[in-house]
């Protein structure tokens, strides 16, 4: 395993109230693998995934778990230490193409200094890996884009900038925080397919935070399903979207208009997610579950469902 | 870029036009200088004589008419009190305040910005708070209370310093000025500081705010992301972006340090533009007057086109024009 989180609690305590943001969270990620991180607004995602790389606000307290990254222990590392990993063996690319890059330095410079600050290379070497990181991504004529200050390219080719620069040093791990939500849906498809084709061919491990469920439909190998701060459902991406097991990755599925239509936003469903500061006892599903019954008051485990399935849930859509 | 100069200097051409006009008739309206000029007892005829010799007795446009002709030559009158050429006693007395200005834009970038900069990083620690309560300071505290201040102190005082006046001077390329000798400098420092307080605190105010905004920007996250060490988060991914409005607020800020030099050069008696210009005004002196304020907005034009040009070099997105 590239990536092995296990029982990761994350809070934020307030002057008023502490908010329990996430609960117990565990997942591992192959080599080459795909992960999709899905789950509505609030329900703990950018947190979990930020956690990873120790890039989480400082007014975030990690409770307890283990992050363990090619068997090294995240957790006990002083930023020092954390600081030589990001960029070189885990990366993470955020959302916004437009305000990612850096608006006065050139795209050459920024993929550049990502090179210097992590290998023994000359500038001469580390341009020359510039320049194979954006044919990495498919953009066109890379001497010419090194020169070039990101408002002179689109948002997409921006956006593939910010990937070639997470992609340079090869890392074992690549975090994307809804890195394609704000490009349009044929932009997005290439670039997941790019993505993917590399994570494929160089065994690079990927976790792909969205609240996009076709996005996590046709492009990722495994789904993590978030709500309120826990995972409710993991498995494979094509069986867990065509046969949920739990209601609420059931009731997002049937929210979705086409389920075919990249771009779609994760349906809203009727009801509110549950208040975390702190979270209702029993299961966190439970106001807004069309088949709750008295026993979810007692707050299901997340279990196996199967060889390669979880769920969180005393009465599973689905058996194995 | 050629078309933003040229666009920029026809601009100031117009600027100077107007304002060539607004300060003629202003100074026009400020009173009757034959009153100071001719004897009390002279009579009605020997009034009249100088008012014509002078070219007073002309309507106000034409003597505007003239005026504007006369600066088309460079000639903006001679100094009723000193009978010399008003624009040649203005640029006589602009290195003494040109010296003045920059030394305390100088002061004020090199104490200001790497202090705000060290504030802004820390914006909840209780020396930043200090710091900037300092600055709040320098902000409300009249300039010609504090350069008294510092002449007590240093001078009267201590007796560190001179009270007053500037060093002697040693031409450079022609220009005289007093900085390339240590009496030169003795006298600067008290003028230069209490001139620089004001502009000190301004850009504290704005390193250390355009600081605090950077840090927030999702360029910084992620540069953090990519392993780049604080050092060159700080000193290039941040200092590049703060160092846009810096040059440009400077740039302008020093346009309204020459207009300052006029409370600080009386104060310590420093023989810059803003000296002769309280002197004339106090004779009224109207050539002298009239010479020193259109030199100064061309100063204030030419100012201007160079911040243009600067903020232009500065921010790519000015220098190759946006396309998104
Ligand atoms: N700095 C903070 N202070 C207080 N609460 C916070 C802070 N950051 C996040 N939270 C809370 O933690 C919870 C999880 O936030 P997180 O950003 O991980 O959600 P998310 O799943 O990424 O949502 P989105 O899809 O909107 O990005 C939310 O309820 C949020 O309100
Ligand atoms: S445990 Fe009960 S309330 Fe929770 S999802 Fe399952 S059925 Fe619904
Ligand atoms: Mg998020």
């Amino acid at each position: 395993m590239v990536l092995a989180v296990d029982h990761l609690s994350l809070r934020i305590p307030g002057a008023q109230r502490t908010v329990y943001a996430v609960d117990d969270v565990s997942f591992a990620i192959a080599p080459g693998e795909v992960v999709a991180l899905v789950g509505e607004s609030g329900s703990g995602k950018t947190l979990t995934a930020l956690a990873l790389a120790g890039l989480n606000e400082a007014a975030v307290q990690r409770v307890g778990g283990s992050i363990r990254l090619q068997g090294e222990e995240l957790t006990d590392l002083s930023e020092r230490a954390l600081r030589r990993l990001r960029g070189a063996a885990l990366s993470v690319v955020f959302q916004d193409p437009m305000a990612t890059l850096n608006p006065v330095l050139t795209v050459g410079t920024q993929l550049s200094e990502t090179v210097l600050a992590h290998r023994r290379v000359g500038r001469q070497e580390a341009r020359r890996r510039a320049v194979s990181a954006l044919q990495a991504v498919g953009l066109p004529e890379p001497e010419l884009r090194l020169r070039a200050y990101p408002h002179q390219l689109s948002g997409g080719m921006r956006q593939r900038v910010a990937i070639a620069a997470a992609l340079i040093n090869e890392p074992a791990l690549l975090i994307a925080d809804e890195a394609t939500t704000a490009l349009d849906a044929t932009l997005q498809a290439q670039i997941l397919a790019l993505v993917r084709a590399h994570g494929h061919a160089h065994g690079t491990a990927v976790l792909w935070v969205t609240h996009d469920l076709a996005v996590a439909a046709g492009f990722a190998d495994r789904v993590l399903v978030m709500y309120g701060g826990q995972l409710i459902e993991t498995g494979p991406a094509d069986r867990v979207l065509r046969q949920p097991a739990h209601p609420y990755t059931a009731a997002l599925l049937a929210a979705i208009p086409s389920r075919a239509e990249p771009g779609s936003e994760l349906a809203t469903l009727p009801g509110q997610p549950p208040d975390l500061a702190p979270p209702p006892p029993g299961c966190r599903f439970r106001e807004r579950c069309p088949i709750a019954r008295a026993e979810c008051a007692a707050g299901p485990a997340l279990h196996a469902l199967g060889a390669e399935r979880q769920v969180r849930c005393f009465f599973p859509l689905v058996t194995s | 870029m050629i078309a933003l100069v040229l666009r920029r200097l026809l601009q100031s051409a117009l600027v100077l036009l107007v304002m060539s006009l607004l300060v003629f008739v202003a100074v026009y309206a400020i009173g009757d200088p034959i009153a100071l000029l001719v004897d009390p007892q002279a009579d009605q005829h020997d009034v009249a004589r100088v008012r014509a010799s002078l070219g007073l007795d002309a309507p106000w446009w034409a003597q505007y008419g003239y005026f504007l002709v006369a600066a088309g030559r460079g000639d903006l009158g001679q100094s009723f009190i000193h009978g010399e050429p008003a624009i040649r006693l203005v640029l006589e007395r602009m290195p003494a305040t040109l010296e003045l200005a920059s030394a305390a834009l100088l002061i004020a970038l090199f104490a200001g910005v790497p202090l705000g900069l060290w504030a802004g990083l820390r914006p909840n620690s209780i020396s930043a708070r200090l710091v900037n309560g300092l600055s709040l300071l320098g902000f409300s505290l009249p300039t010609f209370w504090v350069g008294m201040m510092l002449i007590m102190l240093f001078a009267v005082g201590l007796g560190w310093l001179p009270t007053g006046g500037r060093g002697p001077t040693e031409p450079v390329f022609g220009v005289p000025l007093s900085i390339t000798g240590i009496a030169g400098w003795r006298h600067l420092l008290l003028p230069a500081a209490t001139l620089a307080l004001f502009k000190w605190s301004l850009l504290l105010r704005l390193t250390a705010g355009a600081t605090r905004e950077a840090m927030r920007q999702d360029y910084v996250r992620f540069a953090r992301a990519r392993g780049l060490s604080p050092a060159r988060i700080v000193g290039v991914h941040v200092l590049k972006n703060i160092l846009i409005p810096i040059v440009t607020v400077s740039g302008l800020e020093f346009g309204s340090l020459i207009a300052f030099a006029v409370v600080t050069e009386t104060v310590f008696a420093w023989p810059g533009m803003g000296k002769l210009l309280i002197d004339s005004i106090a004779v009224l002196d109207r050539p002298v007057v009239v010479a020193y304020l259109l030199i100064t907005v061309a100063l204030f034009v030419a100012i201007n086109l160079v911040v243009d040009l600067l903020y232009a070099l500065l921010d790519p997105r000015v220098r190759f024009g946006s396309t998104a």
